[in-house]
């Protein structure tokens, strides 16, 4: 079992919504990131890989109490923040949403994600799933 | 840095070089290069039944560090300690010091450290000369308007770094003496790069994507009869895409050298 996730947007309900390559983060504002959890290991047969599978089937997360934290990696320890996802449908429970306040602006690139199932801790990384844009883009 | 309180930077961007002040009117930075990104620049009209996005993604990856390879540049940045050796040459122009990656956003740590591993001496960052840094060179000018304290460790004289330094007056090259922490890296915020760097990188993983994809195309001519009719077609068979990956090439080459002359600077030195 590789539990992983994909990221998704224009998110209305567990019936509605779409995959996204990556998660757009707008500097100056506050956003909001949806994220699914799958298992990377079930897949549809028609997949072309499975050592990196295009939609893998949904992760249901298992047991009563469930957590869920993303952590925004940065080489700068002050920079590095960590928030705690909640689960907007409870009629599905593999969807997670991921507050960022305006003043929460992650780095671009990949960001883990640690999901605790009745205290059992499973940490992932999502590969380049964040794309932050800038206001001032005229030099870095 | 909050890890290293006693960090020095030169404070520019790293992108432009040298740039201190600048305007979002023209966009040089931007995110690292997705695989709509990829297949929006370089590989417009390219069916791609044979990749999925995680496999772009992939490629878009290998690409990144195999512009840090070819480049010899980090892309996000890194936090790197290296051993400098003591050359009385070096030493005598104001102890210069060419470190091996880069190009060198700030100057964490510079001690003098044991080979088994012992601070020796802890090099005040006042002394520190970080205006080439971008182009991996450091000094240490210990000659300030204000000579205080500031040389010592945690306030108390080390007596035996001062005997340490003195000994070094009979050597002319000591193979590891000073280390040097330092953080290195294309951008000051991370995540972002220039725009040439994301260019660089989308035209190598293009390179790749289409030297695989034509190879599915097998023959140069086609023809098939039936009942005396016919029908012919040709094309350019597993070359399909070879004038624009040799294109790709060559303009990969001319911006890769463009690149490295900004950050990095060739010098020779050598002790007889």
């Amino acid at each position: 079992m590789r539990i992983n996730a994909k990221i998704i947007k224009n998110v209305a309900d567990v019936n509605q919504w779409e995959y996204a390559n990556v998660a757009y983060v707008q500097e100056g504002q506050s956003n909001e990131i949806y994220i699914q959890l799958v298992d990377l290991d079930k897949t549809h047969s028609a997949e072309k890989s499975t050592a990196l599978p295009e939609f893998p089937l949904r992760y249901m997360p298992q047991g009563t109490v469930v957590t869920l934290t993303a952590t925004f990696p940065n080489i700068d320890s002050d920079e590095q923040f960590t928030i705690t996802g909640a689960q907007p449908f409870a009629d599905d429970k593999s969807i997670w949403r991921l507050p960022l306040t305006a003043t929460d602006i992650p780095a671009s690139g990949n960001f883990i994600i640690t999901l605790t199932e009745d205290g059992v801790e499973k940490t992932f990384l999502i590969r380049n799933a964040l794309s932050v844009e800038l206001v001032n883009v005229g030099g870095c | 840095m909050a890890d290293f309180p006693e960090s020095k930077g030169f404070g520019t961007k790293a992108y432009p070089v040298e740039a201190l002040k600048t305007t979002p009117l023209l966009r040089r930075c931007e995110p690292m290069l997705t695989a709509d990104l990829l297949k929006s620049r370089y590989l417009k009209g390219i069916d791609f039944d044979k990749y999925t996005d995680p496999e772009l993604e992939q490629e878009i990856e290998i690409a990144t560090n195999e512009f840090e390879l070819m480049s010899n540049l980090t892309v996000n940045k890194v936090i790197f300690k290296e051993r400098i050796p003591f050359d009385r040459a070096a030493y005598q122009a104001f102890v210069f010091m060419k470190l091996n990656n880069g190009p060198i956003r700030t100057i964490d740590e510079l001690i003098i450290e044991s080979s088994n591993g012992e601070e020796i001496y802890r090099l005040p960052p006042d002394w520190i000369e970080v205006g080439l840094a971008h182009k991996r060179q450091i000094n240490l000018i210990p000659i300030l308007s204000i000579f205080g304290a500031a040389g010592l460790k945690d306030g108390q004289a080390s007596n035996a770094g001062l005997i340490f330094i003195q000994a070094v007056n009979n050597f002319r090259w000591l193979p590891a003496f000073y280390s040097v922490t330092y953080t290195g890296g294309l951008s000051n915020t991370d995540g972002e790069v220039p725009i040439v760097v994301n260019d660089i990188i989308g035209m190598t993983a293009a390179i790749e994507i289409l030297s695989a994809l034509q190879t599915n195309f097998l023959y140069n001519s086609t023809s098939i009869s039936q009942d005396g009719i016919t029908q012919s077609a040709s094309g350019q068979g597993p070359q399909t895409f070879q004038a624009r990956i040799e294109k790709l090439m060559e303009r990969r080459e001319k911006m890769l050298k463009r690149l490295r002359a900004e950050f990095h600077q060739k010098y020779y030195m050598s002790n007889i």
